[in-house]
């Protein structure tokens, strides 16, 4: 999978991620605010019920306040119970508490006249039996309690743990949590698979671009979606151009080349004056070479990005096959060293042209035996190295045609030509497929030329 | 010896035609493949020279077919297609040698010279039947290494003769062997002929190398050295 394809599931992903992130957390917040509201009325009707309860069961009696000992709520009456209430008037200050605060005293909001008053997380103080500081709901509610010596007011607070409802709160945070972490799991999994399916298209295109690139296939398929077919058939397209220039520069030189040969053929075989013999020669001779150097070597295909992986046994045993046949006379040895897997990632005529070139020139020089090694070399993005060794056991090359054939760059037209043609031609094909040719002296005789194509 | 040409370049056609007539050859051409194959399979060729470009049927096509109806003799392909691919192609087709356009014409007779050599088995260019000796190359006639003066139809008759020693050779087969197509073709010519070789090679009648197989033909008796 290449990096791309990779970087757009990613982005994808992450941005997924953080919009669910966001979403589900502000869903949680509502969630929660929503509970906790509730929570709170309830607790707020609780303690109303609970103030106007213990308003049933008191009486004033001469301006001062009395309460039954036995209340009809049994837990205000209880030491360490979880309900607290106290009963206080403008000018006698606390005239009750319950047993249940152990001689504590609530906090106090001043309140008006029949309005309940709520207040959140008010602490008990002042007592050492509160230590840790238990956190209240309290009610407070403003009554005028008619008498007969004149009306009196009195304030009642009634106040309640908050324990109780807290912990339906935590419990409800975690099952809000809980849930949403599935629900935010599940959902980035479905994600997940959603994406996979839609970017199978591009991994696809991945795919078969490398196995192009590798040459085991030729174009793109047929069958993507409208927005990635666009693109694969754009792709195919320039693939076909490049083929079809590629084929149309190799016909047009081929072309070129043999259409000039024939005449040339007639001019070479004009009988001409002793004079003029010796110029005529030498300018046909310069031709032939242009001709079969400088077309010929122009129609070598050279190195490609999107070649296919030839064998190359077939065509190396062809060529020496028509090596034996063309130097009867010589009866040499032919030793050849290739494994059935050996490939080449370039064209076929190059490889052809390049081999035949160089064993033709070991057949010349040869006096018994022709050695020839190809092996593939180590690969380099999807294709391996070719190595090729041609030996002779000839006298060995001429030095100064060593010294041109392995000056870079050098073309024949700067040369004396007509010596090495078929060196040359295949010099110009390792040149163009960006590789290495190199000449070595073999002991004791002999010449070994060695090829590296990347 | 007969050789046949094949190549569509008029001009290249006459010229190869007129060289190799002066060399002694006779020559047939043809200038398009379907015209060369039945040449090559009719006439009793000893050499065929192939242009791979051809109109009608492709050289490549022609030498297949000649060799799938059993012909051996040499062929030649002369082409102006000269990569390593399309040599191969050609000399898997059957051809025994390649020779690419433009060339050399010292180059063609050279190879020619080899590969009728090479038909008929000799090593180099010479041929020693007892006393007599050829040169194929200089087309000379020795006999006991005293060069001989011979016409150009003796030597044609002679060479033919002692490359095919041993066997007996009709006239009919020697007259297409030394004779082209349109010269005036009179098999008692062949008979002229042979007088005067056997005067010449053995003129006091002790060495007998041509026998007369009555109403079969011609043999050469001399075994190759």
């Amino acid at each position: 999978m290449n990096s791309s394809n990779y970087s757009l599931r990613r982005r994808l992903l992450l941005s997924a991620s953080l919009l669910l992130i966001g979403f589900l957390g502000a869903m949680g917040v509502v969630l929660h605010n929503t509970f906790e509201q509730s929570v709170l009325s309830n607790a707020q009707d609780a303690l109303k019920n609970q103030v106007l309860l213990l308003m049933a069961n008191i009486d004033v009696v001469d301006q001062s306040v009395i309460v039954p000992p036995a209340l009809s709520e049994p837990r205000l009456s209880q030491a360490d119970a979880d309900l607290f209430a106290q009963i206080t008037t403008p000018a006698q200050g606390l005239v009750w508490r319950s047993d249940s605060l152990l001689g504590a005293k609530l906090p106090q909001l001043e309140s008006q006249l029949g309005e309940f008053m709520f207040q959140k997380k008010v602490n008990i103080t002042d007592n050492l039996a509160w230590a840790d500081k238990p956190k209240l709901y309290s009610m407070t509610f403003g009554a005028e309690w008619e008498s007969d010596v004149g009306d009196l007011p009195i304030t009642i607070t009634v106040a309640e743990r908050t324990g109780a409802y807290a912990r339906k709160l935590r419990d409800y945070r975690k099952q809000i949590f809980l849930w949403l972490s599935i629900l935010g799991v599940a959902l980035l999994a479905l994600l997940l698979s959603l994406l996979s399916w839609v970017l199978k298209p591009l991994s696809k295109v991945a795919t078969q671009v490398e196995e192009i690139e590798q040459g085991k296939r030729r174009r793109f398929d047929e069958e993507y979606p409208n927005e990635v077919s666009s693109l694969t058939q754009n792709l195919n397209q320039l693939l076909n151009f490049e083929e079809q220039r590629i084929n149309r520069q190799k016909d047009v030189l081929g072309n070129l080349a043999h259409s000039l040969k024939t005449p040339l053929a007639v001019l070479k075989g004009i009988s001409y004056s002793d004079q003029n013999k010796q110029d005529a020669q030498r300018q046909l001779e310069a031709m032939q070479n242009i001709i079969d150097y400088q077309l010929q070597g122009a129609s070598a295909v050279g190195r490609r990005r999107f070649a296919k992986p030839i064998a190359i046994q077939k065509p190396t045993k062809q060529i020496i096959d028509s090596l034996q046949k063309l130097h009867a006379d010589k009866q040499l040895t032919v030793v050849k060293q290739i494994n059935d897997d050996v490939v080449f990632y370039g064209d076929q005529g190059d490889f052809m042209e390049l081999l035949g070139n160089l064993l033709d020139n070991a057949f010349k020089w040869a006096s018994s035996q022709v050695q020839v090694i190809v092996t593939n070399g180590e690969s380099i993005s999807h294709r391996s190295a070719l190595n090729i060794e041609v030996i002779d056991d000839g006298v060995g090359i001429d030095p100064e045609l060593k010294t041109t054939i392995l000056q870079r760059g050098v073309r024949l037209d700067s040369q004396t030509p007509g010596h090495g043609l078929g060196l040359h031609i295949a010099k110009g094909i390792v040149e163009a497929y960006d590789g290495e040719l190199s000449i070595e002296d073999m002991a004791p005789s002999g010449t070994v030329f060695k090829v590296v194509l990347n | 010896m007969r050789i046949l040409i094949i190549e569509d370049e008029l001009s290249l056609q006459q010229q190869l035609a007129d060289e190799l007539r002066k060399q002694d050859y006779v020559v047939d051409v043809a200038s398009d493949g379907e015209e060369g194959l039945y040449y090559g399979k009719e006439y009793p060729i000893d050499l065929a020279i192939v242009d791979l470009g051809l109109p009608k049927i492709d050289g490549v096509e022609v030498i297949k077919q000649l060799r799938a109806q059993g012909l051996a003799y040499p062929i030649l392909i002369l082409t102006a297609r000269n990569r390593w691919q399309e040599k191969v192609e050609g000399l898997e087709s059957g051809a025994d040698d390649y020779l690419t356009k433009p060339f050399h014409p010292e180059e063609l007779s050279a190879r020619i010279k080899v590969l009728l050599r090479r038909s008929v088995g000799l090593a180099d260019s010479t041929l020693v039947c007892g006393p007599i000796k050829i040169d194929t190359s200089s087309k000379q006639v020795f006999l006991e290494d005293q060069p001989l003066t011979i016409t150009a139809y003796e030597y044609r008759l002679l060479s033919y003769l002692m490359m095919h020693t041993g066997k007996v050779l009709s006239k009919r087969q020697l007259v297409d062997h030394i004779y082209e197509e349109d010269d005036d073709r009179d098999s008692n010519t062949i008979e002229v002929f042979i007088r005067r070789l056997r005067k010449k090679l053995d003129p006091d009648a002790s060495l007998k190398p041509i026998e007369t197989q009555r109403g079969r033909g011609y043999r050469f008796r001399i075994p190759r050295n």
